[in-house]
């Protein structure tokens, strides 16, 4: 393989090609066979690294090939397909090339061995992805986009910093496994954590991702948080700290996805919470969790990106994605309505779906290794994926509240894709073993044993009834138009309302400070036009006569001084 | 209001339930931890952090709820979602 091959060269390639194919349905197909052929110059390719490249100094290698690497740029090829069949209606030469290349950037990012190419690749998916925000072109998208690309390129700056801290302490920009404990792998960590959504440092995915086009949201569902899952998976295994963050990963979004009215928003709450589960198994850090991790970000991918897909379905459909506007759907969207079933029983972790086959690995892993809080917890916010992605949101898009909406099904190229994602989750579910066995470590799991099936089962039908009797006795939350502060508050309303406030007291001082100044001046005027003025005594006419008479004096004293 | 959960749909939810409930005799008594092992375990956690959660999310709600047009421009909260079609 040549020095500078990548797959995402081939995204990048595409995305030059595209904006000048002017037949529609020829773009579409062209779209479609992008992840394809890259996803075909990988897959046979034997593990090992290709594509080195000296730089400077350094050796880059762009082109790492490993079980790790592998699975990731699979389901990122396969996201990638979805996405872009998903936006096969979509004429925007914009929307497009972004998503090419925020897919192709995602891929680079996972094949880099280096740090430096990392960074690259980084950096290429925060400026491919805020065109998808922008791509939606109105104001309110614009000023998300911006705060976005800030907090985007601001990881990035993070990463930077610490890579070049890095190479000062070790001489080495290679991409392994790094300890917690150096300024410059503590920032490399949080840079990482930013993009993967960590408690307080989250704010961003809630703020951008209800903020794109509709087809765009899926698109950014995928690449950039599950990239972050990579990253700590290859950087950051078995880092503890990590066990505890997950923890509060999984909990947290789970209350604020409860009383959410946007839909999309409610399921980048629960992108949010599903991210935990992965961070908590990257933290434990044994085979079994790392393999939970990474199937269940595999797993992820479909289902969280088949229930956006539902919503965006239902978007294109009725023009709005707030739980307050929909309801009773079932009847002229049943197809989308089984796919958005099959997605909701996949994220809820129902037996025969993909949630399953994955999540169990990783709760299994906390209980291994006896963190009875951290096994809790998870059990906490398994409860809490049922109520807001299992229950929520298809029964108020396709139930709840009957709004009396007449619209067509969802159009036939999204009902394909949606169809292809309901059906890997169940075979994936079913058949999980060919999942199992592309995972980094070898894995002896049987997800289906009497014991966990019936407890699962007890779990997931107790909490059902729970949400039957609330809806009953009327102590559902209902659904309101409305927006819920989270930790963006601080940095859309807190600070800036400070600088303001900060603006004004400055303003106001210096004002007083210039209108005390301003006194004083004409203070000083007015004296000295009442001594200099026309009027005052120095300027007065004096007479000649007295000049003289001064001078005589003056004289006098001269010639009197000088005699003594 | 007409509501999607019927009386039959609470009776068959209470069959599965109790089906479930009475099913709790097949499990092993494998689990890691002391607690699983109670009786009924996963049916009492299920239902009751369910409706615990629902009650703290509403009053959570209490706290940070603020009008569809709070960020004003700056977000598309208030915006039109999409061109239905």
């Amino acid at each position: 393989m040549s020095d500078l091959a990548t797959p995402a060269l081939v995204y990048f390639a595409a995305a030059l090609i595209v904006p000048f194919i002017r037949w529609p349905v020829v773009r579409a197909l062209f779209l479609l066979a992008v992840p394809v052929a890259a996803l075909a110059s990988f897959a046979f390719a034997q593990y090992g690294n290709y594509s080195d490249l000296p730089f400077f100094d350094l050796h880059l290698t762009l082109f790492r090939l490993d079980a790790l690497s592998y699975i990731f740029a699979l389901i990122f090829s396969i996201a990638a397909f979805f996405a872009l069949f998903f936006a096969w209606h979509i004429r925007d030469t914009l929307e497009q090339v972004a998503s090419l290349v925020y897919a192709g950037a995602a891929i680079g990012a996972v094949f880099a061995a280096d740090l430096v190419t990392l960074f690259v690749f980084w950096e290429g998916t925060a400026i491919a992805s805020v065109f998808l925000i922008w791509a939606r072109r109105t104001e309110g998208a614009y000023h998300t986009g911006l705060r976005y690309l800030a907090i985007q390129i601001g990881s990035g700056l993070l990463l930077l910093i610490g890579i070049i801290l890095n190479y000062r302490d070790t001489g080495s920009i290679a991409f392994d496994h790094m300890e917690l404990g150096s300024l410059a792998t503590c920032l490399i960590f949080l840079a990482f954590g930013i993009k993967c959504a960590f408690p307080l440092l989250h704010n961003w995915l809630q703020d951008s991702y209800p903020a794109a086009t509709p087809t765009g949201t899926l698109t950014l569902s995928v690449f950039t948080t599950k990239l972050a899952v990579y990253a700590l998976v290859r950087g950051f295994a078995g880092t503890e700290f990590l066990i505890y963050i997950g923890a509060a990963m999984t909990l947290f979004p789970v209350f604020f996805a409860a009383i959410e009215n946007n839909l999309r928003r409610v399921l980048s709450y629960s992108l949010n919470n599903q991210l935990g589960f992965m961070v908590v198994g990257i933290g434990l850090g044994t085979p079994l969790a790392l393999d939970g991790t990474v199937a269940h970000a595999f797993t992820n991918v479909i289902f969280e990106g088949l229930l956006f897909m539902t919503v965006g379905a239902v978007m294109l459909r009725t023009g709005t994605a707030k739980a307050s506007q929909l309801g009773g759907l079932w009847k002229s969207m049943p197809l989308t309505m089984i796919f958005c079933i099959v997605g909701a029983l996949s994220i809820s972790a129902f037996p025969l779906f993909s949630g399953f086959i994955s999540k169990s690995l990783i709760v299994s892993a906390s209980a291994d290794s006896g963190h009875m809080i951290v096994w809790l917890v998870l059990l906490v916010a398994s409860v809490g994926v049922l109520e807001h992605a299992g229950i929520k949101i298809p029964y108020s898009m396709f139930f709840g509240h009957d709004r009396g909406l007449k619209v067509k099904e969802a159009p036939l190229h999204m009902l394909i894709v949606m169809a292809l994602a309901a059906a890997l989750c169940v075979i994936i579910g079913v058949w999980p073993q060919p999942l199992y066995d592309l995972l980094p470590y070898p894995v002896a799991y049987a997800p289906y044993t009497t014991d966990h099936v019936v407890t699962q089962l007890q779990l997931l039908f107790f909490a059902i009834l729970a949400f039957a009797v609330l809806i009953r006795i009327g102590r559902y939350p209902a659904e309101l138009r409305s927006v819920n502060l989270d930790t963006d508050w601080l940095y859309r309303r807190f600070l800036p309302d400070l600088v303001t406030r900060i603006a004004v007291a400055v303003r106001t001082a210096w004002h007083a400070l210039a209108r005390f100044a301003a006194y004083r001046s004409d203070r000083t005027l007015v004296l000295l036009f009442r001594t200099h003025g026309p009027e005052g005594p120095l300027a007065g006419a004096w007479p000649t006569g007295s000049m003289v008479l001064w001078i005589t004096v003056l004289l006098g004293i001269t010639l009197v001084l000088s005699y003594l | 209001m007409k509501t999607y959960i019927t009386n039959w749909v609470l009776i068959g939810l209470g069959v599965i339930c109790a089906t479930l409930a009475a099913a709790d005799i097949l499990r092993g008594h494998h689990g890691t931890f002391d607690v699983e092992h109670l009786p009924l375990f996963y049916c009492v956690f299920g239902f009751v952090v369910y409706a615990a959660l629902i009650f703290l999310a509403k009053a959570l709600r209490r706290l940070i709820l603020r009008p569809e047009d709070y960020y004003g421009r700056t977000s598309t909260d208030a915006e039109k979602e999409a061109d239905n079609v």
